[in-house]
């Protein structure tokens, strides 16, 4: 009888076990589905002000078309992309070219002192910086996430309901990751 | 890592409990305090008519006694914190004298965007801005129970940080806020020091109609037990928070430097000693009045001190950052070097010169003076509307407070001889004219109807003369006035 009541206990304790670890579980996800409509805002936020940013250049820059043309044809890309890999691939050109554009700016004293210009500047400024700090959000979430996958007894679990790794948003900038050259 | 608003729930009632715990203790304490003292007179007397008390008369309170005593104090701390946490964000800003943003000014824009990057960085979390009218450098934060938060910053910090340096101070709000603390500091201001601070004004009106009194006597107790409290809630509110609120802002931004560099900046500008509401301490990055308490250490210093010495919280960030002092030694306000190489660079001016179109008159305004359409132009960050002909402006009263709190622009050396040239003359004159105010020669440009000529009550000393339209809230600044007016009053800060 003992024994009998020990088993049910045991058997009690298990399951609430596995309960709380599936909620925890399902808490992470979603944690990580809301981090990445985070940075998914502020991407659609960047590509609805580069339009306005080519009308605004075009006036003064026109014989820079290649530039303008390279910004257009990235953000359509980036517009376009599905999936994360392709998604983070496409914005990492996305902020390529559009570097190479306001490199293109600095030589044009008349455009960079435009009112216009200056405030979609601060304004693409600030969306740049909100879609690092977003996918550095999500990249902490997914690390925990991860973590939770993988580690024992949770990975059991894990297993049993079908949770699957995600993925990092990587970024592949060429200026940040390459090894300074050193000339002697 | 608590970085997710709901780990942070369940830390943040715990804390709140705790503070209303203190409370209901402050009033037991303060009305077991009133029994026994009423005793003890009552003994006294007894006494001194050589009464005989009845039996079983003690000093010390009997349960029951105590019981009641205790009833009451929770009713009355329930009733303080009824009072003290309604619309305690509103009461706050109302007290700090803090102003929405204006989305038009260039430096305004900016601090919101720095601080929604912030909000991103936590996790998409909505933050709301205010701004504190004064060139001093400080920032706080509030938030209250239904998960509202704000943080706001001076002018001067606004203007005197670059981005990197902002972002550090915002991250160390908005460190506060993502742990947890912040709504506990936001109670225990309202709670105790506007508490004290209502006294304390109630007191200088009573003395001015009547001095002594019981009544004055009964406020001054009062007001003493407060600042106790207020002791009592600085040792509640470690200074751990803020090492804390460093270290998340470092971690947010990845720039512990940057924040070293904005603590020294602070910490080495006024910080706002003499603003509205200097005295709460607790809710600014930095306490705005200086003392030597706060930036020591050891036992009575960590008790009753709000903050940390500064210097170990820039060392802690220094550290992260792997580096020393020495990397703060030519921390200056960024917006000053810009001026600085503004004026520098001749290729720059000449640039400008040859460049630059006239901007078309807007047609919007016209000049008092030449009747041409005046242009909108940016005049230390905020719209202005200028004339091209006699160089005048057309600024905003709201607006103008603000552009008298930012140096950004450097003022010509003319602008200086001229001060300076004014100031002999009024020195040797030394009429004092009326402060009152005539009508002007000009017709307001907006409403065109006859202008009012009067002093500006900062610069008053010194005779200056402004056309502004009460009803439209515009001034008009002759050629050079604006200017004037601005390098009198940097000069008197």
């Amino acid at each position: 009888m003992i024994f009998f009541i020990i088993l049910l206990a045991l058997t009690a304790l298990v399951i609430l076990w596995f309960i709380i670890t599936y909620n925890s579980l399902v808490f992470l996800r979603m944690r990580l589905k809301n981090a990445w409509s985070q940075i998914d805002v502020q991407l659609k936020r960047r590509h609805d002000l580069i339009p306005n940013l080519v009308e605004t250049a075009k006036g003064y820059i026109a014989h820079e078309r290649q530039t303008l043309e390279n910004v257009v044809k990235a953000r359509q890309q980036a517009v376009s992309a599905e999936g994360l890999k392709d998604k983070a691939q496409a914005e990492n050109f996305l902020t390529t070219t559009l570097r190479s554009l306001f490199a293109v700016v600095e030589n044009y004293p008349n455009l960079k002192a435009n009112q216009n210009m200056l405030a979609l500047q601060e304004e693409l400024t600030t969306t740049e910086n909100k879609i690092s700090f977003a996918r550095q959000y999500y990249n902490d979430e997914t690390m925990r996430y991860n973590t939770a996958l993988q580690t024992f007894p949770t990975n059991y679990v894990a297993n049993m309901f079908g949770f699957i790794k995600e993925d990092f948003f990587e970024i592949e900038d060429a200026s940040e990751k390459q090894a300074p050259s050193v000339k002697f | 890592m608590p970085f997710s608003f709901i780990e942070i729930e369940q830390q943040k009632s715990r804390k709140i409990i705790l503070l209303f715990i203190v409370l209901v203790f402050f009033y037991f304490l303060s009305a077991l305090f009133v029994v026994v003292a009423f005793k003890i007179g009552i003994f006294f007397e007894a006494v001194s008519h050589q009464r005989i008390l009845f039996s079983g008369f003690t000093i010390w309170p009997s349960i029951p006694t105590i019981v009641i005593t205790s009833a009451i104090a929770v009713i009355v701390a329930i009733i303080h914190w009824y009072f003290s946490t309604q619309n305690l964000i509103e009461k706050i800003l109302t007290y700090l004298n803090a102003q929405p943003l204006d989305p038009q000014d260039t430096y305004h824009q900016r601090f919101k965007n720095v601080v929604e990057e912030v909000g991103t960085a936590i996790g998409g979390k909505k933050i709301e801005t205010q701004v504190i009218n004064s060139h001093a450098l400080n920032a706080f934060a509030l938030a209250d129970f239904k998960g509202r938060a704000i943080i706001g910053g001076t002018e001067g910090l606004l203007v005197k940080l670059n981005r990197r340096q902002l972002e550090a101070v915002v991250g160390h709000e908005a460190g506060h806020i993502a742990s947890g603390d912040c709504l506990a500091t936001t109670i225990s201001t309202s709670l105790f020091e506007l508490h004290a601070q209502a006294l304390k004004i109630l007191r200088e009106l009573s003395r001015g109609r009547n001095r002594g009194g019981l009544p004055i006597l009964f406020l001054m107790v009062v007001l003493s037990i407060t600042k106790t409290l207020t002791f009592m809630i600085n040792m509640f509110i470690s200074r751990e928070k803020e090492y804390r609120s460093d270290a998340i802002s470092s971690r947010l931004t990845r720039d512990p430097l940057s924040l070293a560099e904005a603590l020294y900046l602070i910490s080495t500008n006024w910080r706002g000693e003499g603003i509205a509401g200097d005295e709460l301490s607790s809710i600014f990055i930095m306490s705005p009045r200086w003392n030597a308490l706060e930036e020591s250490e050891g036992f009575w210093a960590n008790l009753f001190s709000t903050h940390p010495p500064v210097q170990k919280r820039m060392g802690v960030m220094l550290d992260m950052a792997h580096t020393d002092i020495s990397a703060l030694k030519n921390t200056k306000p960024d917006s000053l070097k810009q001026a600085e190489e503004i004026i520098v660079s001749q290729e720059n001016l000449i640039n400008k010169m040859f460049n630059q179109q006239l901007p078309t008159a807007s047609g919007h305004y016209s000049c008092p003076k030449c009747h041409q359409g005046l242009i909108e132009v940016l005049y230390e960050g905020m719209p202005v509307w200028k004339c091209q002909f006699c160089q005048g402006y057309l600024v905003n009263q709201n607006r103008f407070p603000r552009i008298l709190s930012r140096e950004v622009m450097p003022l010509s050396p003319e602008i200086a001889k001229l001060a300076k040239a004014m100031r002999q003359s009024a020195a040797e004159k030394s009429y004092s004219a009326p402060m009152v105010n005539t009508p002007s020669q000009f017709f307001c440009p907006s409403c065109s109807k006859k202008m009012v000529r009067g002093f500006y009550p900062a610069i008053y000393p010194l005779k200056l003369e402004l056309d502004q339209c009460p009803a439209c809230q515009v001034i008009w600044f002759d050629k050079n006035e604006l200017q004037l007016v601005q390098y009198f009053s940097q000069i008197s800060a």
